[in-house]
């Protein structure tokens, strides 16, 4: 019942909105007496990431199940990427692999990430490509075909790249560090915004110049030249 | 099974088949308020009765979605000669499905609570709530753009070309408004989003300016007017979906209402306080009744928005497309990075609430002021010798090369 | 588990005064964008705006050698200020200024005034990744500092967007480039997998303790991102086309600046790596190994294909294509003779002997490259080709030129005398540390050196030997670029009379931020399936 309203900018149900979720506190419910069962107080109902959600119950069976889905619309969307001739088509195969890989990082706990990939990739990316092909090309039904000798060649390269890394994974040990769970009450948008303003505040702000700079170039190459 | 993954069940089924069938119910409804709009009385032909019951009265047309069901059930499904079938195929269920995977995360009812554990009424309470309705709804344009593209129609594929920037511009401001609630709050949770809300004041009060501009993001993402170009019959015939006939013109035609309903929950979730009324929101906890009553009450501003939406769209005429461009790059984006800016700088300096509401006047009156003063810069309609255009025709080619 | 961190922004607030150099580059790059709000169309402002941001950065740099404060880690370990850096930082920012004056000299009248605002922000963002690649420990700032260096030079070669030869090179640049920028980040995620962390220094402490396989192929790749941004041999082809399509100004600055940056980074990693070297890492000491052979092929290559060019860029191309070998010759040792083999003994400052040798290196191929291209680029004004059949007969029409230029050939070949010859005898003095290996690498590279020697002459030849048969008239070039010219021979000739004591002054630069101590990693957590981390629900 007791809870601590020590508020250093605001008051009890005052018309405020900014709220620290870290210093969370009930208003008029603790002035009334009523006990408040709060969702980030109360111990039995931690929000659980989606793939808790979805592995939870149900016989514990969901997981394996969840990534062998994912892993075979990844895998099988790559392949007709490589094998498709229409471009449009590869482009909604590549979100299809894009979505698998948004499904491991959902499987990983990592869900802003995947919600990211499906911000940043497939909505943004992806839709330019496909906008850039319609509108530059003159015929968006362009068949691409690979010559027997390309196809050889990339076929040599990626069998040879797979066979090297499949050899690298067998004899590559176990990583340093074991995977380890992420606890129940880990906020992990916040974690991630913290981090970028702080130990990767470099990359982060340096991708702000490369966007300016590459901006100002982009723009300078779309220019048609007055008069 | 866990008691929240059975309420998240039963939430879900509960929430998709009342959406579904209030979408027959909207349809009815655009037609009856663009019928009062234009001084009509609207469709009011179809009862209940089907020839059969003993219904005598008219129900104000209530039988019509049926009645338009089963015509578009009937209909021919016809496929154009030259498509591109998997993709035409495709098209109509990435319009419907984005939308639906909306719902998932919205706390329909606030929380339930059930012995000695509070369950969330939603179907899936995740950390990254409004930020995953983000993600889906930047999915929605693909079925738009493939629909476009897989009609093998010229009209069609303009259209798609035309929503897709659309969509696009309109994600940026509609993003940056999530952002600033988000900052404001500190969480991204919806149900957090609307316990802060019901603690306090609705965001819309305090950020009417960002609350304008994301309801007229939603109304952009969802193709509606004033933001239909993509099928402004005038020009394209039917847009994307030209090509379409019978139920996969019904799924785009119901992936717009769809659409709405998830846009304005969304808008409610965000600004409008979710489940929240002045005297409700006192138990955060409840039981059914109040878990029903909650969701009554969200349901019930959902409705109003839709009813805002169908009255906008048979009251203002439609955009140029330039315009269109216009509004989202120079308008709307400025003016979200601005309220974003200041929200920023708010919570940095702990200032209080009514700050925001200042400063969003400030921003608006400056919006006011500066718009008129912005050179226009060269006039959109030039012609533009492009070859091959019709102000650039191709030169005679040379029989002999 | 330390998940969140601890770092507040206030704690970061001090380090934004270590990089002063790359933030007045900044501020000066969104000056130069906003400069035509002030004043529409106008050249002068922007220049003026950019060349004052480019001085600051050369005083900030500069300043500071003044205290040992301000050098070290910054920015929770993602960069480092030592003296090497902030030695490359003057070079380039006093480079960018040079290649400013060749823009005015050949350029300005032919660009449109409102793309000069333009012309100067893509140089200044270039310049602003190319200093922070030198300074960069950490694999993302090391991928996005070299994006930033790279992508504005994609725009930059193509600059002229009417000439042919100009969009070929650009976009031949822009396919190259992020081809390799894949390969290079595909590798930095293995590594990244494979070590677990993201510093240089952690890495190398990683693959002190064992290279895994996944390592090595991370690393090889991340060392063909490098090879495309030094022109090294497999990735070289983009190399000849954008230096020709490009206006001179540009290649100058490419050939260079972006090269130079692309070595120190190497350098530095390289040492890093060195510095970690176990007792016997004989899969370790293949790192260097692959280095060595990587540079020594490209030397060969370059100058086997330079030898029938005869467009004077092209030549150039692929003389900086093999000047880049050279260097990476060079680094090399670094890590091979980091450790001897025999003794077990560190060799104490190899490291810094090594790259005591590739910074006067990079210093003296400065100023030779500048002359040279500035030469062919006054040329070029004046005969209209960049032929050097055209040359013919220039040392009767244009003396003072046709002998500069010749210094400035001569000294790339490595003629006694002038600053080229003792770059390359410090780089062979720093093989030599590596023993056996090393005598090869000098072995190469004299043979590479004899070859050279045949179309460095070749223009030599035409301006002093060839009559002009059309003879064409006697000409002064313009007083600008032989000012500069003047400037970068008598560079070479203090270097090539005074070469101990600005060896000794580079090697004193060449003090690179030691590896900084990596505790060891905790002991191994049991691993937690995904399913066993999903807490129960309820």
């Amino acid at each position: 019942m007791a809870i601590s309203c020590t508020q250093p900018w605001w008051s009890a149900r005052s018309p405020i909105g900014f709220l620290d979720p870290s210093r969370e506190r009930h208003y008029s419910l603790a002035l009334i007496g009523l006990d408040p069962i709060h969702p980030l107080q109360h111990k039995a109902a931690p929000v659980p990431t989606l793939a808790q959600l979805m592995t939870a119950d149900p016989a514990q069976q969901g997981a394996p199940l969840l990534f062998y889905a994912c892993a075979t619309l990844t895998c099988l969307s790559a392949w007709a990427i490589v094998f498709s001739q229409n471009i449009v088509r590869m482009s909604v195969y590549l979100l299809l692999t894009l979505m698998g890989a948004a499904g491991f990082y959902l499987m990983l706990q990592a869900e802003f990430l995947a919600a990211v990939q499906l911000i940043v990739y497939a909505g943004g990316t992806l839709i330019l490509i496909v906008f850039g092909i319609m509108l530059t090309n003159k015929n968006p039904e362009m068949q691409l075909r690979a010559t027997p000798m390309e196809l050889g060649l990339g076929a040599l390269v990626g069998v040879g790249l797979a066979a090297l890394l499949i050899l690298a994974l067998v004899h590559t040990p176990t990583p340093g560090q074991g995977f380890t769970a992420v606890p129940a009450d880990y906020q992990q948008v916040r974690a991630i915004g913290r981090s970028l303003l702080s130990e990767n505040l470099v990359p982060f702000e340096l991708a702000a110049v490369l966007l300016l700079v590459v901006m100002v170039g982009a723009a300078y190459m779309a220019r048609r030249r007055a008069g | 099974m866990s008691a929240q993954f059975i309420t998240s069940v039963v939430t879900l089924v509960v929430i998709a088949k009342l959406i579904m069938v209030s979408c027959a119910y909207l349809i009815l409804l655009e037609r009856k308020v663009a019928a009062w709009t234009q001084d009509r009385i609207g469709p009011n032909r179809v009862g209940l009765s089907f020839g059969v019951l003993p219904i005598r009265h008219h129900c104000w047309g209530a039988g019509q979605p049926l009645a338009d069901g089963i015509k578009l059930f009937l209909k021919e499904d016809y496929t154009p000669p030259g498509v591109d079938r998997g993709l035409f195929l495709l098209a109509p269920v990435i319009v419907v499905v984005p939308a639906m995977l909306g719902w998932a995360v919205i706390p329909w009812g606030g929380y339930l609570g059930w012995g000695d554990s509070v369950l969330h009424v939603t179907a899936a309470p995740i950390h990254i709530g409004v930020i995953y309705m983000l993600a889906i709804g930047s999915l929605a344009v693909y079925g738009v753009v493939l629909g476009g593209y897989a009609s093998n129609n010229k009209y069609s594929f303009l259209g798609g070309l035309r929503a897709t920037a659309q969509m696009l511009s309109y994600e940026i401001p509609q993003g940056l408004c999530v952002l600033t609630v988000i900052l404001m709050h500190g969480s991204a949770r919806a149900d957090m989003l609307v316990n802060f809300q019901a603690n306090a004041v609705w965001n819309a009060v305090y950020q009417p300016v960002l609350a304008v501009i994301f309801f007229t993001c939603i109304l952009a993402e969802c193709n509606r007017a004033p933001f239909d170009l993509a099928e402004a019959e005038q020009e394209l015939v039917g847009g994307y979906h030209t090509e379409y006939s019978s139920m996969k013109w019904a799924l785009f035609f119901m992936g717009e209402y769809m659409h709405m309903i998830t846009g304005a929950a969304f808008f409610t979730l965000l600004f409008l306080g979710g489940w929240d009324l002045p005297l409700l929101s006192e138990p955060l906890v409840g039981g059914i009744a109040l878990v029903l009553l909650k969701t009554g009450v969200f349901i019930g501003k959902v409705a109003l928005l839709l009813f805002l939406m169908i009255w906008i769209r048979w009251t203002l005429p439609r955009f140029r497309f330039d315009q269109l461009m216009r509004l989202a790059w120079r308008g709307l984006i400025p003016i979200t990075l601005l309220v974003m800016l200041m929200t920023g700088v708010m919570v940095f300096l702990q200032q209080p609430a009514w700050v925001a509401l200042v400063g969003n006047g400030l921003i608006a009156l400056l919006a006011v002021w500066l718009g008129p003063r912005i050179p226009q810069g060269a006039a959109i309609n030039r012609r533009v010798p492009l070859p091959g255009s019709r102000f650039c025709p191709p030169k005679p080619v040379n029989p002999t090369s | 588990m330390n998940l969140a961190s601890e770092t507040r922004w206030e704690d970061l607030w001090g380090d934004l005064w270590m990089v002063m150099p790359e933030v007045w580059l900044v501020v000066a790059m969104c000056a130069v964008v906003l400069a035509p709000f002030i004043k529409r169309r106008s050249v002068a402002l922007p220049l003026g705006v950019a060349s004052a941001g480019l001085m600051l950065a050369v005083m900030a740099a500069l300043s500071s050698f003044a205290s040992a404060d301000a050098m070290g880690t910054v920015f929770t370990g993602s960069l480092v200020i030592d003296p090497f850096s902030q030695f490359f930082k003057v070079l380039l920012t006093l480079f960018t200024l040079m290649i400013l004056g060749l823009w005015i000299l050949h350029s300005r009248s032919q660009t449109d005034p409102a793309d000069a605002p333009d012309f100067l922000c893509l140089l200044l963002g270039a310049a602003v990744g190319m200093s922070l690649m030198v300074s960069a420990t950490n694999l993302l700032v090391i991928f996005i500092a070299t994006e930033t260096a790279s992508m504005p030079s994609y725009a930059l070669a193509g600059f002229r967007k009417r000439r042919r030869e100009g969009s070929e090179g650009s976009l031949k640049y822009v396919l190259f480039g992020s081809v390799s920028s894949a390969i290079m980040l595909y590798g930095m995620s293995l590594v990244y997998g494979a070590a677990g962390t993201l510093s240089i220094y952690g890495i190398a402490a990683q693959a002190a303790a064992g290279i895994s396989p996944l390592m090595a192929i991370g690393l090889a790749a991340m060392l063909a991102g490098f090879a495309f941004k030094l022109s090294a041999v497999p990735m070289h082809f983009w190399c000849p086309d954008v230096f020709q399509g490009a206006p001179i100004e540009v290649t100058t600055f490419l050939s260079v600046a972006s090269k130079g940056a692309a070595m120190c980074m190497l350098l530095r990693a390289l040492a890093a790596f060195a510095a970690a070297a176990p007792a016997n890492g004989y899969l370790f000491v293949g790192i260097g190994v692959a280095v060595g052979i990587l540079g020594a092929v490209t030397a060969t290559w370059g100058n086997l294909v330079a030898l029938h060019q005869t467009n004077i860029k092209r030549l150039l191309a692929y003389s900086s294509i093999s000047h880049a070998g050279y260097m990476l010759m060079a680094a090399s040792v670094a890590v091979i003779a980091g450790r001897s083999w025999e003794g077990g003994q560190h060799q104490t400052g190899a490291i810094q002997v090594v790259v005591g040798a590739v910074l006067f290196y990079i210093v003296v191929y400065a100023f030779m490259n500048l002359g040279a291209f500035t030469a062919a680029t006054l040329l070029a004004m004046h005969t209209g080709t960049e032929d050097i059949r055209g040359y013919a007969g220039l040392s009767r029409r244009s003396p003072w030129l046709a002998a500069l230029m010749t210094a400035c050939l001569l000294s790339l070949f490595g003629m006694p005398g002038l600053g080229g010859f003792w770059g390359k005898v410090f780089l062979m003095k720093s093989m030599a540390l590596a023993g056996g290996a090393g005598f090869a690498l000098i072995a190469v590279l004299l043979f590479n050196t004899l070859i050279s020697l045949y179309y460095y002459l070749k223009p030599v030849y035409y301006m002093y030997f060839v009559p002009d048969e059309d003879e064409r008239p006697a000409f002064l070039p313009a007083g600008g670029g032989l000012a500069m010219l003047v400037i970068c021979v008598s560079v070479l000739l203090a270097t090539g009379l005074l070469p101990n004591r600005i060896e000794s002054l580079a090697r004193g630069y060449a003090t690179l931020y030691p590896n900084p101590v990596i505790t060891a990693p905790p002991p191994l957590e049991t691993t937690v399936s995904l399913l066993e981390s999903a807490p129960a629900h309820d």
